[in-house]
């Protein structure tokens, strides 16, 4: 079927419509040869959206293009309608041409000053507007799971419960929660559940397993595994979901005490106690005193007082014992964590907080001798105790450097796999196809880890489906004679979609956002995003621009603002649904993510006679594409150096990231931005535009007419 | 197995809720949504973005695209102001009464144009009411508790003012029965109220407010004033664990707001120099990169570890804060622009009731607890959680109601 656009113009709730500026909307819509004209009223009220989905639906339109004010923008006004019509709610494309006549009272719209060319850029885009054929993929319903704590567990038993295949692949040879836990119903849950798990049919166990590789992407994942007995494997998981704690060590204070007989962790404590006769073996028949720290070196976690909580409180059972717990933080975000230390202070165990001194001391084969400042007495005091048990940090080994290596993600600077982007939480990786949960991730406690467990069994839920799933073909369009198979689009995807098959390139529709930070990446122009070619931003560019103006005429200053679809427009939309109007001088043009954004754009805009160009991402970290905006910087950062470098003023690229609610600071953002220009006075490339402005007008075809002048 | 088709009711509109509600209508479960308030959003609508050049980390954005979403899907019917009057328990499934407060401006007629809002004398005390999200449909709404109508019965400007005709306050409420095989509870938490402790000042001096506060402010206006005098704050100090830690009270640790302090502080000193100030009993940071958060955090501010057992304002002057700098040491008094009180999540005061009708129990600080077949719960329905903690618990809970209609259709 071919495409039949319907181009709907708001007149206004009252009056405006005969204005010469909404004729020129018309005649401007009615030039886009592809569509059909109507005229529409009331599009800021429930009744005016109904009417446009009727019309849509009447006229069997395939797409529509909205010409009104903010309000009809509202996701709940025309897409609303439109559903209720039994269309597809995200069909149209609304416009925001709308200005309230200053000082006019309500229900008076005007049509806003650089309307026409935001519709014909609209119209513009248009026309690339493409729907793939759907396909039905098969993916894999094993799912790889790392891992040997309780999350690991709970994962494998809930893709068991969801019908899917889970490959358990422990690090060690037994099936383990933390010891730390020892005394807690967790320790009973995770030894119950390992057994079920080891009896289950349809579990796959691999202990002492390595991963090798972890090839291909989300649905389809090649996994090679060794075994214990080295033996190595090839297996097929649609997914992975990876519960592994990196290799911790004691987190030493700073001064003085390493690790040793009588300095152990609170883990091998908690076994100890386990098992009294050991604990005498180690330390004598008792009574003790025992010293435990927590998060006296890097910052513990609600699980580490945990921890210590249990074991200070086995030890003050005992009748003569005596236990001192150190800290800087009592880390008491967790579930009753508050009520439990109240207790354990109540039993006897004297706690010492840390603001700024610490820990000092010595070991000796007898136990240790630790010396601190107490605060409240503001004495030194020193005291002899038996043991020394603290809690451990990450420490990660080679080892772990290489799982995460081989997974495709990094070790991150707190020793976790939790990756910098926010919008990785709660449980996202680097990798589509890949969940981290847990111990994985970084520090929490059980409540938060059971959740994000879950959350990634919904995430598998919703990849693989029951081994079929129905999905648009790949968007992304590589090249195959311009591809030089460089691989920078594999390296820079947020998503780790992009896939060698054959040693070339090929995008992951299952894992693909269309973000566009590949195709703006590679140096060799060979990737199209299907519906977000170059050639739609550069006409979309051309649009906006508009007329620049006869030569010699001064023109107003003029800023393209290239805005990120999740972060800068739903900013700008909110600041204009509070009634804030937009400054002159500003075109907008919308991009999925500031990650498509690459030099030709930019370039594309200071040609076409803008004074400069703002690119609006999301902040960097908080990029709804993970990385797009972290590369958008880099780019932004590189192409200013090249304005240096042909003499034009770097300052007229400009780059700022703002969240979806900042509408306040969207608008300072661009005010900003404007001031600059205003400052560095019209772009020099602006005459250029306007020559070539006036040679069009001779009919030639502009490039056509380059080339015969130049 | 066959996509269940049954539907699920979700209580409560918050992140968490729209999260739930999203995750069971992308896998094809109608589902409808309750919300109490006249808009959606809860608690995390409300929060400001605290980046400095680069992300801080605080996961208010994470609500943002989720909630947008809500008011869209098709698949998702919307409640607002909205309660489940009654949820009776029956074969493999619930029947719920859902009663709806009249809408007194109609939704389909205005046009948000502002002259209600400027004509209504209550409009501070909250009469008219605009949503917080951009996404949200019906425009405004009138609060029946703070109308000056519902009172006397003849202050009409509102509906005189309008020009769409949209305000009618003869409208009447509704109230539907539907049958639902699941449901699931998201109806969040209540910011801790420091009134009654008035040793904190709040209520009795006009520049001391709650974090909730300074969120909305940061969030609406872009920066932090001083509401006495409307010039922005130049020196702030951030009171931690009010209404958290608590013996006599909430006897646990909120979670959250060590985080979004520390942050709001880190915020105020890059973007307004402001000079902050946090007193705290211990930081409860954790998660991500904490050490390298918190060193930055002592670089920008001064975190003193002390509460202050005083605060009070002398007319014409500035806030003053009493408190022992250190162990020791003598008291001193110190002069704030504005003191934010990091209040903590106290549980919803609808949970006893809720908790009733859904045949649940509460646990011992009164939050909603796990337990009967079908009843689903997420986010700090149950437990203190930030943003990111919240969508997780909705994902558990999608995925819990999704295990069990399938477990529960042939
Ligand atoms: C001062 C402050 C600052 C914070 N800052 C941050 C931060 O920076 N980062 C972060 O991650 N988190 C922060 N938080 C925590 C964050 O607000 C919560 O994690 C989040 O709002 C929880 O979402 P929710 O959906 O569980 O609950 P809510 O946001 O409370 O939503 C619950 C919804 O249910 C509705 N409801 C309640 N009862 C009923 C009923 N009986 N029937 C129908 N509907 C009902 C409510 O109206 C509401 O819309 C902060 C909290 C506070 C107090
Ligand atoms: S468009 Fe974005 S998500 Fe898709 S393959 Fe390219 S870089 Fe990856
Ligand atoms: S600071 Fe918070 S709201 Fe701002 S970008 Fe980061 S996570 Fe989002």
């Amino acid at each position: 079927m071919s495409a039949r656009v319907g181009v709907f113009l708001c007149q206004g709730g009252r009056s405006q419509a005969d204005s010469l500026e909404f004729k020129k909307l018309r005649w401007t819509a009615e030039a886009f040869d592809q569509g059909r004209v109507f005229t529409v009223a009331h599009t800021c009220q429930a009744q005016g959206a109904a009417a446009v989905a009727r019309l849509i639906k009447e006229h069997e339109l395939t797409s529509a293009v909205v010409g009104a004010c903010p309000l009809l923008h509202n996701p709940g006004g025309l897409s609303r309608a439109l559903s209720a019509e039994g269309l597809d709610p995200q069909m149209a494309t609304v416009l925001d041409l709308c200005a309230k006549p200053e000082g006019e009272a309500s229900g008076v719209c005007a049509v806003a000053p650089g309307a026409q060319a935001a519709l014909s850029q609209a119209l513009c885009g248009e026309q690339f507007k493409q729907e793939l054929p759907l396909e039905d993929l098969a993916v894999a319903t094993s799912v790889l799971v790392v891992g040997e704590g309780l999350p690991a567990l709970w994962a494998a038993r809930g893709l068991l419960k969801a019908g899917y295949h889970p490959v358990l692949l422990t690090p060690s040879q037994r099936l383990a929660p933390p010891a730390l836990l020892l005394g807690t119903e967790a320790v009973d849950e995770a030894a119950a559940l390992a057994k079920e798990l080891e009896e289950a049919e349809g579990v796959t166990l691999i202990r002492q397993g390595r991963l090798l590789g972890l090839g291909g992407g989300a649905g389809n994942f090649t996994a090679t595994i060794a075994d214990r007995a080295g033996e190595i494997r090839s297996l097929s998981v649609g997914g992975v979901i990876v519960a592994q704690a990196p290799p911790k060590a004691l987190n030493l204070p700073p001064q003085g005490l390493a690790a040793g007989e009588r300095v152990v962790s609170l883990e091998e404590l908690a076994s100890l106690l386990q098992a009294p006769e050991h604990l005498k073996k180690r330390l004598g028949q008792g009574p003790y005193t025992v010293a435990l720290g927590v998060g006296l070196g890097r910052q513990a976690a609600p699980l580490d007082l945990i921890g210590a909580m249990n074991c200070a409180r086995k030890l003050a059972a005992g009748p003569q014992n005596r236990v001192v717990l150190f800290t800087n933080n009592a880390k008491v975000a967790g579930d009753d964590l508050e009520a439990l230390t109240q207790q354990v202070r109540g039993e006897g165990v004297v706690f010492v907080k840390f603001t700024t001194g610490g820990l000092r001391g010595d070991e000796t084969h007898e136990g240790v001798e630790l010396q601190w400042d107490e605060e409240i007495l503001g004495a030194t005091m020193a005291d002899h105790f038996d043991l020394l048990a603290l809690d451990q940090a990450p420490a990660p080994t080679p080892a772990y450097h290489e799982l995460a290596h081989r997974l495709g993600l990094s070790v991150g600077r707190d020793g976790y796999l939790q990756p910098e982007a926010v919008n990785a939480l709660p449980a996202k990786s680097r990798r589509a196809g890949v969940w981290l949960v847990g111990p994985a991730r970084g520090q929490g406690d059980l409540e938060r880890w059971a959740d994000e467990v879950q959350e990634a069994l919904y995430g598998v839920r919703r990849l693989l489906a029951q081994g079929t799933v129905r999905v648009e073909s790949s968007r992304v369009m590589v090249d195959r004679k311009r591809c030089t198979i460089c691989l920078t689009c594999v390296r820079v995807c947020p998503e780790g979609a992009m896939d060698r098959l054959f040693r070339r390139p090929m995008s992951n529709p299952l894992a693909c956002t269309g973000c566009g930070t590949c195709a703006a990446e590679c140096p060799m122009e060979a990737i199209q995003i299907v519906g977000q070619e170059d050639s739609r931003y550069s006409g979309e560019i051309a649009a906006a621009a508009g007329r620049v103006g006869d030569l010699g005429q001064a023109v107003e200053r003029r800023l393209l603002v290239l805005a990120c679809a999740n972060s800068a427009s739903p900013a700008l939309h909110a600041a204009r649904l509070q009634g804030a109007a937009l400054p002159s001088g500003l075109r907008l043009v919308q991009v999925p993510c500031a990650g498509k954004v690459d030099a030709d754009m930019v370039l594309e805009g200071l040609q076409r006679g803008f004074d400069g160009v703002l690119i609006l991402s999301c902040h960097p970290d908080a990029c709804y594409s993970l990385t797009g905006s972290t590369w958008a910087n880099m780019r932004a950062g590189h192409l200013g150096n090249l304005l240096a470098e042909t003499g034009l003023e770097p300052e007229r690229l400009m780059l700022s990231g703002v969240a979806p609610s900042q509408s306040k600071e969207v608008l300072a953002v661009i005010k900003k931005a404007l001031a600059t220009l205003d400052q560095l006075g019209p772009s020099p490339l602006k005459v250029g535009a306007q020559v070539r402005e006036v040679l069009t007008r001779y009919t030639l075809d502009m490039d056509d007419t380059f080339s015969i002048v130049g | 197995m066959g996509l269940p088709k049954k539907q699920v009711l979700v209580i409560g509109g918050g992140v968490a809720g729209a999260t739930t509600a999203l995750d069971l209508a992308e896998q094809g479960v109608a589902v409808h949504l309750v919300e109490r308030d006249d808009f959606l959003g809860g608690r995390a609508a409300q929060l400001a973005c605290k980046a400095l050049d680069s992300c801080l980390k605080c996961n208010g954005c994470l609500a943002e695209p989720r909630l947008a979403a809500l008011t869209s899907h098709p698949l998702i019917t919307l409640h607002r102001a909205s309660t489940v009057a009654n949820l009776t328990g029956f074969d493999g499934g619930y029947q719920a009464v859902i009663d709806t407060r009249p809408a007194y401006i109609d939704a389909e007629r205005c046009t948000a144009c502002g002259l209600c809002l400027e004509a209504c004398p209550e409009v501070e005390a909250g009469a008219i009411r605009a949503p917080r999200l951009a996404a949200e449909a019906p425009r405004l709404a009138i609060d029946e508790t703070a109308c000056l109508y519902f009172k006397d019965g003849q202050s009409t400007v509102c509906r005189d003012v309008c020009p769409e005709e949209a305000i009618d306050f003869g409208r009447q409420g509704d109230s539907q029965t539907l049958d639902f095989a699941a449901v699931v509870l998201a109806t969040g938490f209540t910011p801790y109220d420091p009134t009654p402790a008035s040793r904190l000042g709040y209520g009795l001096f006009p520049d001391v407010i709650t974090a909730m506060e300074l969120e909305e402010m940061l969030r609406t206006q872009g920066r932090a004033v001083r509401p006495s005098d409307g010039e922005a704050a130049g020196k702030v100090a951030f009171v931690q664990c009010v209404g958290s830690r608590d013996v006599n009270g909430n006897n646990y640790c909120s979670r959250v707001c060590c985080g979004y302090a520390l942050r709001l502080g880190r915020a105020l000193a890059a973007r307004q120099q402001a000079e902050v100030a946090v007193f705290y009993m211990d930081l409860q940071s954790f998660g991500h990169a904490v050490d390298e958060f918190l060193e930055a955090a002592a670089g920008e501010l001064r975190l003193v570890r002390s509460m202050p057992y005083d605060i009070h304002q002398p007319p014409e002057g500035s806030v003053m804060l009493d408190y022992q700098p250190s162990p020791g040491a003598p008291p001193t008094s110190e002069p704030f622009d504005l003191v934010v009180l990091s209040v903590g999540l106290a549980p919803n005061p609808d949970n006893p009731a809720l908790a009733q009708m859904a045949g649940l129990d509460l646990n011992r600080h009164g939050f909603l607890a796990p337990g009967k077949q079908g009843v689903f719960l997420a986010g700090t329905a149950q437990r203190p959680m930030d943003v990111a903690e919240a969508v997780a618990s909705a994902g558990r809970a999608a995925q819990g109601a999704l295990t069990y209609l399938a477990e529960m259709q042939p």
